[in-house]
């Protein structure tokens, strides 16, 4: 006889609450958990007349999202007389309104889908608003006249062209790939990344004093 | 081919947010898209690892990702002292996964993320140890279960036990650690050895080290024997290929209680770095840590 969705539920629930917190075995059941609430066709659509269909699909997410983070960092207080999608679903109402009062602030601009995307950085660059074109303009211009000098203070032992400046032009500025300046310049791609990686690391502080508005 | 199981995050206008915010430094389109799903694969896992109880609140957008995101194609995300992850993006109908040479190094693992086409939801459905190589795509369906991705956290997280030392006096009987080359010197002009220990037992170990900036030094042991079970130890850092070593590179040995006995320091640009050469009784331990600004080497041993 084939476990029914709240028996199974449970057990997960059971298992992540009889392991420590932070184990592996307590987070393994809640992963689960998460996904067998997720794909159980029994959650709960509070509210689902007050929106448009495509935000109320986002809100109804969202809620589901905030729902599952709760549960996984209250698992401990689940008691097993109650059916598990009683608890989500009830949670659901709440986290629904949460969800909802947070995207009336943040949800102005329609959420690109992937369709979206492609129209909009394949097909239509020339059609940037003038505030995207200056992000990454301000940046070109931060990596060309480095304030502070600090970019080209380094560089590729025994290769001192070689700074993070210069490569950081190459691969921003003039995209090219690190295959095409590991050709040009006859230093591995290892070796380049490595030193750009670290350079980038050390650099942090640098543009967040730069490029932060 | 998914596997089982896999953990589904929502893409909230906040995720959106900063991916936009990411993709808007990018001045090349193919580029900027790839940010933008590159910075919704972060959110997702970051999302998932602070449900794990793995990660703090997200702050967003992330101040620790933004200028990494801009300039590099890399989407990590950093987990407490571990380390960082390797957030990868997979797109529907996507079979494989393909990682920039960026992250290729110094990752602790890489975490794959189903996107669906209308972006509003992720799924966290697998781990790899390590990536493919350069230039090549790692198969969807060979990824590790996120069973695996947590066993690996977690063992990240507890404490490591030192790595073992290496026995000295095993070199003299002709068994070497991995990464050791070891040759009898014999032919080596013993300018600065006194004729009996000329004639000693004496070996030389060489192996090369990475102190993370690309640049690989030679670390070379010499060994003599003496009487009483005493071996006379010559440590120095050797730049390959006719290099200089970079100056501030400090050699030190440490003893068994941690203390520092012997160290040096480059001062200018030269092609080899040695500590005085000493004496240890067989059994003693001794640590040797090679230094580089904030990367530290160590190596462990028996003499």
């Amino acid at each position: 006889m084939a476990q029914t969705l709240n028996q199974r539920l449970q057990q997960l629930a059971l298992t992540a609450q009889r392991h420590p917190a932070q184990s592996p075995q307590r987070q393994f059941a809640l992963t689960q958990l998460v996904e067998g609430i997720w794909t159980s066709g029994e959650i709960a659509h509070p509210q689902r007349g007050h929106w448009p269909g495509s935000t109320y699909r986002e809100l109804h997410s969202e809620a589901l999202q905030k729902t599952c983070l709760y549960i996984c960092q209250h698992i401990d207080n689940y008691r097993p007389e109650h059916p598990v999608m009683a608890w989500v679903n009830n949670l659901m109402g709440y986290k629904l309104k949460e969800a909802a009062g947070e995207a009336y602030r943040a949800r102005e601009v329609a959420l690109p889908s992937l369709d979206d995307l492609n129209r909009r950085f394949l097909e239509q660059k020339s059609a940037r608003s003038p505030e995207t074109l200056s992000t990454a303009a301000l940046l070109q211009r931060f990596l060309r006249e480095d304030p502070e000098g600090l970019l080209a203070e380094k560089a590729i032992r025994g290769r001192p062209e070689l700074t993070f400046q210069h490569l950081a032009i190459a691969r921003h500025v003039q995209d090219q790939t690190w295959a095409q300046i590991s050709a040009e310049t006859q230093v591995s791609i290892q070796t380049l990344c490595s030193f750009f990686n670290r350079r980038l690391h050390k650099l942090k502080p640098y543009f967040h004093r730069h490029l932060q508005a | 081919m998914t596997l089982s199981p896999t953990f589904p995050v929502a893409l909230t206008p906040e995720a959106h947010h900063e991916a936009q915010q990411i993709s808007e430094g990018q001045a090349h389109g193919l580029r900027a898209k790839q940010a933008y799903l590159s910075s919704l694969a972060r959110f997702a896992v970051r999302q998932y690892l602070h449900c794990m109880g793995l990660l703090p609140e997200p702050r967003l957008p992330d101040p620790d990702n933004l200028a990494m995101a801009l300039l590099s194609d890399s989407a990590a995300l950093s987990v407490a002292e571990l380390g960082q992850l390797e957030c990868c993006a997979v797109l529907p109908g996507e079979q494989h996964i393909r990682v920039p040479p960026e992250a290729q190094q110094d990752r602790i693992g890489y975490v794959a993320v189903q996107l669906d086409a209308s972006l509003i939801q992720a799924q966290i459905i697998g781990f790899a140890h390590s990536s493919p190589p350069l230039n090549q795509a790692l198969a969807v369906a060979e990824l590790g279960s996120l069973a695996v991705l947590l066993q690996h956290l977690y063992e990240l997280s507890s404490p490591r036990p030192q790595q073992a030392p290496i026995n000295l006096t095993h070199w003299f009987q002709n068994t070497f650690e991995q990464g050791w080359q070891i040759y009898n010197d014999l032919l080596r002009a013993p300018a600065l050895q006194p004729a009996m220990a000329f004639r000693s037992p004496r070996l030389t170990g060489k192996k090369p080290i990475d102190l993370g900036d690309g640049q690989e030094l030679d670390l070379v042991m010499t060994l003599v024997q003496k009487p009483d079970h005493r071996t006379r130890i010559e440590i120095q850092v050797v730049a390959p290929n006719a290099l200089r070593l970079p100056p501030g590179l400090k050699l030190s040995v440490l003893d068994e209680q941690d203390q520092t006995f012997l160290e040096a320091r480059l001062s200018h640009p030269s092609s080899a770095l040695s500590v005085q050469p000493f004496t240890g009784a067989a059994g003693e331990q001794f640590t040797l840590a090679i230094q580089l600004e904030d990367s530290t080497l160590r190596e462990y041993f028996i003499a």
